[in-house]
């Protein structure tokens, strides 16, 4: 924890870097480029120490909010960008089948194999429905209860319900807005104490 | 993989004395504002703004450049994200040094008494009100109660995973709204956010349950 490249740094610092994390690590953290296998230190030490978190905090903010340097040095070359455009073009069916498919929650049923997520039937993903006739249906999973969520698209809970049936209906106290998005999904506790969930679902309200 | 931009290569490499002041003018003008954002981050007013700006060019400088000098393309940062840290922890060396390191230890312990609190809340899913869980108790046995479900809830919460625990933190300990959890973690949607909070104190519950707490209440 708290390598550092610059024994200038460390030695004019008031506070130990050893017991923190180095610029490098945060400024990783902020672009998203922490390696996988490092993951699991860094998010150790950050749970751990509100310093980092805050630097971490202060981090985000300033270069998410930064203006954009004068530079004109691009790191990318303009044929990277077009090969990466095309790669994207040529891809995203097939990503998006793929998002589909694990949207679906296909069950990963194999001879004896539990299933590994809730099976929603309906409303199918990004459905837009009418609020009359808006009803949620999964599948069973032998011996399990249910707890259905329903959230807005800013992830502010609308309504939760917890069940034994696999069905659920919006009760008539709980205000949907025509025209708006929500999500939804749906975990199921087993007998055993492990659960299991469905992968996040939106639907649209229809106008009336 | 990034490289190091060509322009602190310059700075850096370039062995003419008045080469490298034209090469570092360039460098103050390519960055001075993303620096000064920065330092706006821990200055308390202009003047502030303007001497910690002013120290951290200095430190930048200084021993031909050694700072600039630790920067390495890894591949894991864009360069002005890492000059953005180094230069706050700059800015904010210079503030503590002109305005001194202040603590308050009384409400350092109150807030850590209010977090804790408010964590036993959320956790048990209870609508309680924070003044209703005790924090200190006359009552011996209550205060007891207390230390038990403080020591639980610390235990409950080792067990979960390094992300499940930062995720926890920045939500309950620094009340970061699910928003900026997103943004700051990369989740795709504050509602992942909250869908991953959801599970991880449902199973929080479930632990804290196998050991008898039902309720933040003692």
């Amino acid at each position: 924890m708290g390598q550092s490249h610059a024994t200038v740094a460390v030695a004019e610092r008031s506070v130990s870097l050893e017991s923190h994390l180095s610029a490098e690590d945060l400024a990783a953290l902020i672009d998203g480029g922490v390696a996988a296998e490092q993951r699991g230190r860094v998010d150790a030490h950050l749970a751990a120490c509100a310093v980092c978190r805050a630097e971490l905090t202060a981090g985000w903010h300033i270069v998410d909010s930064a203006p954009r340097t004068r530079s004109t040095w691009s790191p990318w070359p303009i044929a990277g960008i077009a090969a990466a455009a095309i790669v994207v073009l040529v891809a995203l069916p097939t990503l998006r089948g793929v998002a589909r498919h694990r949207a679906d929650d296909i069950t990963l049923r194999a001879a004896g194999a539990a299933a590994t997520a809730v099976r929603v039937i309906a409303p199918g993903d990004g459905s837009t429905v009418s609020p009359d006739s808006l009803r949620f249906v999964w599948r069973r999973d032998d011996g399990a209860s249910y707890r259905l969520f329903v959230a807005d698209s800013a992830g502010a809970p609308v309504w939760a319900l917890s069940t034994n049936d696999t069905t659920a209906r919006l009760p008539d106290s709980v205000r949907i807005i025509s025209g708006t998005r929500y999500f939804w999904y749906v975990d199921a506790l087993r007998s055993d104490g492990t659960s299991i969930s469905s992968a996040p679902r939106h639907l649209s309200i229809r106008r009336r | 993989m990034l490289s190091v931009p060509p322009h602190l290569r310059r700075l850096l490499e370039t062995a003419h004395a008045r080469d490298r002041e034209r090469a570092w003018k360039e460098f103050i003008e390519d960055h001075s504002r993303l620096v000064l954002h920065a330092v706006w981050s821990v200055a308390k007013d202009h003047d502030d703004a303007m001497d910690a700006y002013a120290y951290v060019l200095e430190q930048l400088r200084a021993d031909d450049f050694a700072r600039l000098r630790t920067y390495v393309a890894d591949g894991r940062s864009k360069f002005t994200t890492w000059l953005v840290v180094v230069a706050r922890r700059l800015a904010l060396d210079h503030v503590r040094r002109v305005y001194g390191r202040v603590r308050d230890v009384q409400t350092d312990s109150a807030r850590a008494e209010q977090l804790v609190r408010r964590r036993l809340r959320d956790l048990s899913g209870d609508d309680i009100e924070l003044g209703t869980i005790a924090a200190t108790s006359s009552d011996a046995d209550e205060m007891i109660r207390i230390a038990e479900l403080h020591a639980s809830l610390d235990m409950a919460i080792e067990t979960l995973a390094p992300a499940d625990r930062l995720l926890l933190a920045l939500r309950f300990d620094d009340g970061l709204s699910a928003q900026q959890i997103a943004r700051i973690l990369h989740f795709t949607t504050p509602f992942h956010v909250y869908h991953r909070i959801d599970a991880v104190t449902a199973t929080l519950r479930r632990i804290l349950g196998a050991r008898g707490i039902e309720s933040a209440v003692p």
